[in-house]
């Protein structure tokens, strides 16, 4: 499933995918295939992202049940 | 292993992507030196399988050790055991039953093949008879060696666990 917030919230902060990538010391690729649901990162990759983000792990990477 | 570190990735992804292509490389490599083996037993009538076993029995090795010293033998039995119904000692026990049956096949089929060219009785003769003695050497053999090791490894990675689990304070 893709995550909206996550792009969202970088777009929000004016951040393209590779500068979000450069904060957090991955590849663009990555936070691409992380905004289109085909992986999966680990709590330290989300929380890196959170935190660069100024946003809460609810905030970017809790789905709510529909 | 600090020696593997030295280019440290900071990409999980890439990382686990790697990781993938190592294991499946591991596969090919063990694929390839069976076949060699395989090949060279029943086409060569002298046959030098000494580096083909040394690489084989050289990545075994490491990986069980390492798995041994990671704590992650005993998890992955541990797991096993809440999930099966029949115990990873168990298994242990028909593994080594399986291998050795296969050693004792592949045995009496290569001496059949190999010695026995004259006629069909003389095949069938020479099959049972390298295949029997074989069962009767490597049967146990193998089962006794299946069983201790898992019981050390087992043993050793539960020891290797729990330290890490220790809070130093």
């Amino acid at each position: 499933m893709k995550n909206l917030k996550l792009k969202l919230a970088r777009v929000e902060k004016d951040l393209s995918q590779d500068e979000l990538a450069k904060l957090v010391g991955v590849s663009r690729q990555t936070i691409g295939l992380i905004e289109l649901g085909k992986y999966n990162p680990s709590l330290s990759l989300c929380i890196a992202i959170c935190k660069a983000l100024s946003r809460t792990l609810d905030d970017l990477f809790w789905e709510e049940e529909s | 292993m600090n020696w593997f570190n030295r280019n440290k990735l900071t990409d999980e992804r890439i990382v686990n992507l790697k990781n993938q292509i190592y294991r499946e490389a591991y596969l090919l490599i063990t694929i390839i030196c069976s076949a060699s083996i395989i090949l060279k037993i029943f086409l060569q009538e002298d046959p030098s399988t000494l580096t083909e076993v040394i690489v084989l029995l050289a990545g075994g090795i490491y990986y069980g050790v390492r798995s041994v010293m990671l704590g992650i033998y005993s998890e992955e039995v541990e797991v096993h055991d809440r999930e099966s119904k029949t115990p990873y000692s168990r298994k242990t026990v028909w593994s080594g039953l399986a291998i050795g049956l296969g050693i004792a096949l592949f045995f009496g089929i290569r001496s059949a093949l190999l010695y026995g060219k004259s006629d069909l009785q003389t095949q069938v003769w020479y099959f049972f008879l390298v295949f029997a003695v074989s069962l009767i050497i490597y049967l146990p053999f193998f089962i006794a060696f299946q069983v201790t090791v898992h019981h050390w490894a087992n043993k050793a990675s539960k020891k290797f666990a729990e330290s890490d689990l220790r809070d130093p304070e």
